[in-house]
């Protein structure tokens, strides 16, 4: 079955949000329970960031134990590498997922570590962006989706150095077709990409089928110089760039196969969160969007 | 390039890695070299993570290391050789620095017998496993389990360092980054050596319990996928007749100690 037919098949989530592994500390950081019982549009589901060896933490399975939706966000798997699909990986990976039944798996499509999947071997860099990286990225999103029998959403990684001649959004494209997938467009992570490279915000936008995009990621992001340069580090504070609202209110116009917006703010407290979350939905009411998303 | 300053420079003004020795293609090198050079240092922190994490697991070790006079800089390791090649040939990080910590200790006999025990504890904590992929012995180690021989008194060394650096109210790294510990009092023993198994618990930790020279020997050839001839042989040394080696094998195999499914044929 192909992408159109298979998106048509996943569910609308609508505005979620994010947690990794003890990202929350009671009383200071976002509870995503409390979020949804006292905002519910602003926690239709939960995105969680899993590395397989750690598992998920007592606040995500209480949220999953719920039978509340939730996507996969994998941490741990550098999709373009074959060897990296071990079988010790894979099964525990399958018998998470089968058991808590994500609506599809996502992850950032970069090099999550080098060497061994080990901590001190831990990083997160941004795929080269040359087309002969294009096949093995688009092999590896075949392969876990064919293994999990979810949809597998490639994300474009934040980074600081971006190497190879492609523009981040042609390599995507390029990926998206041979894996014949769909995507998880980082608008936070974009604008970085744009801005680092000289480009504006939405620049190749036009010429990307947007029509893959399933899942949108808005994050705050901090600027700092080091030697003269301009880095963006992307904190998931609650300062989100106006680059990375151009971007977002571009593709949301768009992107017909839209099926879900996480706001990134893991970290911050529910009150510090709300006004990013109040932009995110009034994007989204003023486009028609998630008006039948279950809540 | 992302954790060495002086490789990054290298390759941009000559396209060699002065470490390895390596010529970069100039396809490589031009890939490399596009983005502002003082890109590849602009985060701060990226040795600090990755040394934060070596340190939770040789936390013994690089506490003495630190003791040395002068204290070792830990971060010396990024630019090391070891470290240099296990990126290159995409190995364990933990491993690089556990021998690196051993190579570069040799004046040093605690910091080279702790990082021992601690890298063999690493691995039975995360079922590294040694058995070759290729060969596969009809009794071999268990991924959980391991034999390694360090000087005598090395296992009570690292329990007294450790119980000492966790007394710290900040932290035990902070104990051994500061040199805020005392180790006056602490020293290897005067013997050769002792022979430890560590085995993985079931809690995901390690223990280390002693065992006997014949033991050793005989869990060392298992660990090297010695063949049913060899640990015939290992057993004669010791005077172990082929059937009460046949018991032991599986006793230890019942103990989670080796594994295996046949008889030493």
């Amino acid at each position: 079955m192909g992408f159109e037919s298979r998106v048509r098949a996943l569910p609308q989530l609508g505005i979620g949000v994010s947690t990794e592994y003890g990202a929350h500390t009671p009383g200071q950081t976002l509870d995503p329970v409390q979020l949804r019982a006292q905002h519910p549009a602003f926690g239709c589901f939960l995105e969680v960031g899993v590395e397989i060896a750690k598992g998920v933490d007592a606040d995500a399975r209480r949220w999953i134990d719920a039978r509340r939706p939730w996507t996969y966000h994998f941490l741990d798997i550098n999709l373009d590498e074959r060897e990296d699909f071990d079988a010790v990986w894979l099964s525990q990976v399958c018998a998470l997922i089968n058991a808590d039944d994500p609506a599809w798996l996502c992850g950032d499509a970069g090099l999550w570590h080098f060497g061994p999947r080990e901590p001190e071997n831990m990083l997160l860099l941004p795929p080269i962006l040359t087309a002969d990286a294009v096949l093995p990225m688009a092999e590896g999103i075949q392969r876990l989706r064919a293994a999990t029998s979810r949809e597998v959403l490639p994300e474009n990684p934040p980074g600081t150095i971006f190497l190879g001649d492609l523009h981040l959004l042609d390599y995507f494209a390029r990926v998206c077709e041979a894996a014949d997938t769909g995507m998880l467009l980082d608008c936070a992570h974009l604008a970085i990409y744009q801005r680092q490279h000289g480009h504006t915000p939405t620049t190749g936008l036009d010429a990307f089928p947007l029509d893959r995009v399933v899942e949108l990621h808005v994050a705050g992001s901090s600027v700092t110089n080091h030697a003269g340069l301009e880095i963006i580090e992307d904190d998931h504070g609650t300062t989100v760039l106006p680059d990375t609202w151009e971007i977002f209110d571009h593709v949301l116009a768009r992107a017909t196969n839209l099926k879900a917006v996480v706001y990134e703010c893991e970290r911050n407290s529910l009150e510090e969160t709300l006004e990013g979350f109040e932009r995110v939905r009034a994007a989204t009411d003023a486009h028609g969007r998630f008006r039948g998303a279950p809540s | 390039m992302l954790y060495d300053w002086e490789l990054t420079t290298s390759i941009y003004d000559a396209g060699v890695d002065p470490i390895l020795g390596v010529h970069v293609p100039a396809t490589a090198r031009r890939v490399l070299t596009r983005p502002a050079r003082e890109l590849w240092r602009s985060d701060p922190y990226r040795r600090s993570r990755t040394l934060t994490a070596l340190l939770r697991v040789f936390k013994g070790s690089c506490a003495w290391a630190i003791l040395q006079d002068p204290p070792r800089a830990l971060t010396d390791f990024f630019t090391s050789r070891l470290f240099h090649r296990s990126i290159e040939e995409r190995t364990s990080t933990v491993r690089a620095f556990g021998r690196w910590l051993e190579e570069g200790s040799v004046d040093h006999a605690e910091v080279a017998a702790l990082a021992r025990l601690e890298g063999g504890l690493d691995d039975v904590r995360r079922q590294r496993t040694t058995s070759s992929p290729i060969h596969s012995p009809r009794w071999s180690m268990s991924p959980g389990a391991r034999v390694t021989k360090v000087p005598e008194g090395t296992s009570e060394l690292l329990d007294a360092t450790v119980r000492r650096l966790d007394k710290h109210p900040i932290s035990a790294t902070h104990a051994a980054v500061h040199r805020e510990w005392d180790c006056a009092d602490l020293t290897l023993g005067a013997g050769p050596h002792e022979t430890l198994l560590l085995q993985r618990d079931e809690r995901g930790g390690a223990h280390i319990s002693r065992v006997s020279e014949p033991m050793y020997d005989l869990l060392a050839a298992l660990s090297s996928d010695a063949s049913p001839n060899a640990l015939s042989a290992v057993g004669a040394k010791h005077c172990v007749s082929p059937e009460d080696l046949q018991e032991l094998l599986r006793d230890l195999c019942e103990d989670g100690v080796v594994v295996g499914l046949d008889s030493l044929g």
